[in-house]
């Protein structure tokens, strides 16, 4: 392997990880800290390391497919996907949320112990259905990107499944948690057929990161 | 009303392999089933479909039930069931129509499998492999995958040990800490465990299998193949459902590219075999030789001494 790309999310994630990547010893380009810059790869002061900047939904397809060798994702995507060829040694303990069931105040969730059947609007439907099947309950994801919270009020789906932090934009929108279904927080994830080749140069990267 | 569908889409997972990779693929497996008649295996050829109850027996062939396409008979209205896997059909051989012949009884097979695998992976595969039944020694089988795998092309490869059945095969909290390698998480959840997740690495640093890295290593020095790198894997349990204490995969810089191992057949016999994924094989290889467009010539007696001196000709 010439070059080892570490692949990290764009968004909430990058500002609480800066110093782990000073203790990984991963020193990244001017570039990579500049908000205008319309670079996606970045070389850092290693020359066999590049950094890619990616969403974090794709952070796991680039890690599993192996575009990227190694790269840091929230358990939330992690579980969503299940890509078998994922492992995930260290848990960063940043970027620390939860996923959750939410409904409009009011809402008696009791419904959900006779239903069959439930539309929940969510950007991780495959996690919601794995989820509520294990309840006996057959889920029905309508597939949203963003602003699920707007989605009861407009009529999509009673419920969603969201990610949740402080609980704001929820209480903002005239909802409430029913039920957490993940507590989330960052992990470092590495591609297995890499971490099988060459173990010798990621290894003490994976250590670096969670050597903090 | 429907739209007719585009005449070359094909369903999911599955796709044509054209010139010149279709020669490619065929010239690599032609030399891996080289290099198993040289160890003794025979080519055996079991049947694209069988009853769905004798082809997912318990054993081999029940790991790959959620995998497997089923079709209702039309002449017995018994389930049908088109293979996932080939090992379930040597062993079902071995078990039965071949049951009286002298072990060790060493098959090999050329098929395509097909799965149903979803999201766009490919669904029809193509396995080559050897079954060694009545033996459980894997040394003769790791050599074979990787002088299979080098023979069709694959470049630099990682031979990684496992020991299925080492740690429980329930599904737990802590069976899936350590299938992600997450060494806290272990730390918190059973301390104990912690020794094989950290022996991940080189099989030389493992004292609990000193004498098979030994035969490896001999083995392999043989085939001047030294430079293989062996590392093993105690905690690895995915995808070696069926196997039994000793197996291993094989990697190529692009990926996972066989497996195999010790397991039982349906009766109890032991056995050991192994799995080379011809597609997976081929993406570690350089690519197949352009197609060779004949040279036109005037007569047949020409065109048969162009071919004779190795070129492609017609006339």
């Amino acid at each position: 392997m010439e070059t080892i790309v570490l692949a990290l999310p764009k968004g909430r994630i990058a500002q609480e990880l800066a110093p782990r990547l000073a203790a990984a010893g991963v020193e990244p380009e001017a570039a990579f800290a500049d908000p205008d810059s319309r670079k996606l790869r970045f070389a850092t002061a290693r020359a066999d390391l590049d950094i890619i900047r990616v969403r974090a939904f794709d952070v796991a397809t680039f890690v599993a497919r192996g575009g990227a060798q190694i790269g840091v994702v929230g358990s939330d995507v992690i579980e969503e996907f299940t890509y078998p060829g994922l492992y995930a040694p260290v848990d960063l303990g940043i970027g620390r949320c939860r996923l959750a069931l939410a409904a409009p105040v009011g809402t008696d969730a009791a419904v959900l112990e006779r239903a069959s059947h439930v539309t929940v609007a969510t950007k991780y439907p495959r996690l919601t259905a794995r989820h509520f099947a294990q309840r006996g309950i057959q889920a029905e994801c309508v597939h949203l990107h963003g602003a699920m919270e707007i989605a009861p009020a407009l009529g999509l789906a009673p419920f969603i499944v969201d990610l949740v932090s402080t609980g704001g934009t929820l209480r903002a929108n005239g909802l409430a948690e029913v039920e957490t279904l993940l507590d989330v927080s960052a992990r470092l994830i590495v591609n297995r057929a890499a971490w099988k080749t060459a173990p010798g140069v990621l290894a003490p990267l994976v250590d670096g990161f969670g050597a903090l | 009303m429907t739209a007719t569908p585009p005449p070359a889409l094909l369903p999911q997972g599955f796709a044509d392999l054209l010139p010149p990779e279709a020669g490619g693929q065929a010239s690599a497996v032609a030399a891996a089933m080289e290099v198993f008649a040289r160890f003794g295996y025979a080519q055996v050829k079991p049947p694209l479909a069988e009853f769905e109850d004798t082809l997912l027996a318990p054993g081999p062939g029940a790991a790959m039930a959620a995998q497997t396409f089923r079709f209702m008979d039309p002449a017995s209205r018994r389930m049908m069931a088109l293979r996932a896997d080939i090992t379930p059909q040597i062993a079902r051989i071995a078990a039965t129509r071949l049951a009286g012949a002298p072990r060790p009884l060493r098959l090999s097979y050329a098929n395509d499998a097909l799965r149903v695998d979803g999201l766009g992976a490919p669904r029809q595969v193509t396995q080559i492999g050897c079954e060694c039944i009545g033996s459980g020694q894997i040394v003769e089988l790791a050599l074979l995958a990787v002088l299979a795998a080098r023979a069709m092309g694959a470049g630099a490869v990682t031979l990684d040990v496992t020991l299925p059945g080492r740690i429980g095969t329930q599904v737990s909290e802590v069976s899936n800490a350590l299938a992600q390698r997450d060494r806290a998480r272990v730390a918190a959840l059973a301390p104990d465990l912690l020794p094989l997740l950290d022996a991940c690495g080189p099989l030389a640093g493992f004292s609990d299998l000193a004498p098979l890295y030994a035969d490896l290593t001999e083995a392999l020095a043989a085939y001047d193949l030294d430079e293989v790198a062996l590392t093993v894997d105690p905690v690895e349990q995915r995808g070696f459902e069926y196997h039994e204490g000793l197996a291993f995969a094989l990697f190529a810089e692009s990926g996972e590219v066989g497996r195999g191992g010790r397991y039982r057949l349906p009766g109890g016999e032991v056995a050991a075999g192994m799995t080379l994924y011809v597609e997976q094989v081929m993406a570690a290889a350089p690519p197949p030789p352009p197609v060779r467009e004949p040279e036109v010539c005037g007569s047949w007696a020409a065109a048969r001494a162009a071919q004779d001196a190795g070129r492609a000709a017609v006339t």
